[in-house]
């Protein structure tokens, strides 16, 4: 997961809009289909902030949090679209929910592109699993 | 939209039926206006023509004036054909009531009824763009949407968020079946991309509120009493309402608000969510012209 939002939006921003993946954009068994794992709903997400719709996946990730809530990347992109649609608050109440959590620091920097310098969640307690 | 707008049930299944069928073959059943996106816990489905109550399955068709039931601590993410996401929160009841889509005119007609419960929609791939009218009704307001992202809660929800919030108080007289509490969450003026800003407009009785800024809040405590607000919501109150709706696995949507982070952010956020008037805030109030009907239409 290292990274996970940076490659999502550097790598896959540019190649998904040629993909033919795009056009299972318009198909909906397709779009829940991809949001079951955190990996595809992620890519998923990707190519619709690619294709500038923001909202779309905001909806996709909603999708992937449903099935897995508690996937630490999905809900810092999240977060980050929330702050490029120019909900902060929203934003700050998904980060609460990431006390504790293990964020690797390139998923973080995601964030702060977005948000700018917004406080980063407590870390993982010392001897913590998660 | 002349002709579109469904008021004879034969019309509405083959007008939707078209629509489907050009949005997407997979979609094409009579009266189907989206998917079951998403379903956490106990989610049902009480038929419009059967009248019979079953359990939501995944990726099942959403017929039209289908209701949906949700139970304690779960949620339904709704995919209408337009790409519009509506995620039904937790003991809510909800139906799309009205539901027109032509993807080759972009031109597009929704209703959805909330009599209880919390919601969010996120309008579809359009977002900002002009279409049809698109409306959110509730028992006490009718709430008309301009490409944006909005939630709100109906009941006892409604009732027990608003009435912690310094706009509000305790002393407001409402009603456990009809309160609903409206907050626009955005695009808001800032946002990135190829989004414009979002608005609604919430019609309540012979008032009509507009929401033009994310934060925005309005709250209708019952039939035939006047709106309050627009005012910011506190963080607080946006937390509450975000629990009805939440993602994470925490049982009942949140019982545990006690991260540092959070508390922090909501602090400094806090000292800052103090009640302005419309002017500040950016939102407008006007009384609507007498003669405007108050059905389910989109006062754009």
């Amino acid at each position: 997961m290292t990274g996970k939002i940076l490659h999502v939006l550097l790598g896959l921003c540019v190649a998904a809009a040629l993909s033919p993946a795009a056009l299972a954009q318009d198909d909906p068994d397709a779009l829940v289909t991809a949001s079951q794992q955190v990996d595809s709903g992620m890519a998923l997400a990707g190519r619709q902030i690619a294709a500038t719709d923001l909202p779309g996946a905001l909806g996709t990730l909603e999708r992937v949090l449903f099935a897995h809530p508690e996937a630490v990347p999905p809900r810092l992109l999240y977060v980050s679209l929330l702050c490029r649609l120019d909900d902060p608050e929203g934003a700050q109440v998904e980060l609460g929910l990431l006390d504790r959590k293990p964020i690797a620091n390139a998923d973080w920097a995601g964030v702060t592109a977005a948000c700018g310098p917004v406080p980063r969640p407590a870390p993982p307690k010392k001897g913590s699993r998660r | 939209m002349s002709g579109w707008v469904f008021r004879r049930p034969a019309r509405a299944a083959a007008a939707v039926a078209a629509a489907s069928l050009v949005a997407s073959p997979v979609l094409a059943q009579a009266n189907a206006v989206g998917i079951n996106a998403a379903i956490r816990n106990k989610v049902e489905i009480r038929g419009a023509a059967t009248k019979k109550v079953r359990p939501a399955v995944l990726r099942e068709r959403v017929i039209l004036n289908d209701e949906v039931r949700t139970g304690a601590a779960s949620q339904l993410q709704i995919l209408l054909l337009d790409r519009t996401t509506f995620t039904v929160g937790a003991n809510a009841r909800v139906a799309v009531d009205r539901f027109v889509y032509d993807p080759r005119s972009n031109s597009r007609s929704t209703g959805v009824s909330v009599t209880k419960g919390a919601f969010r929609f996120m309008s579809g791939r359009t977002l900002g763009r002009p279409s049809g009218p698109v409306s959110v009704r509730t028992p006490v307001a009718t709430i008309g949407i301009r490409g944006t992202i909005f939630e709100g809660v109906v009941g006892e929800e409604a009732i027990r968020i608003a009435e912690r919030e310094a706009a509000v108080g305790r002393k407001v007289k409402a009603k456990e079946d009809e309160a609903s509490l409206i907050v626009l969450r955005g695009p808001g003026p800032r946002a990135q991309g190829d989004v414009r800003p979002g608005a609604i407009d919430v019609t309540v009785g012979d008032h009509m509120v507009t929401l033009n800024g994310p934060g925005l809040a309005l709250y209708a405590p019952r039939r035939g009493a006047p709106p309050i607000g627009p005012f910011r919501i506190s963080p607080a109150g946006l937390l509450a309402l975000q629990s009805l709706l939440r993602t994470t696995a925490e049982p009942g949507g949140g019982g545990k608000e006690s991260h540092g982070t959070r508390n922090a952010l909501l602090g400094i956020a806090g000292a800052a969510a103090v009640v302005t008037g419309a002017a500040i805030l950016g939102g407008k109030k006007k009384r609507r012209p007498p003669q405007q009907p108050t059905g389910n239409q989109s006062p754009n």
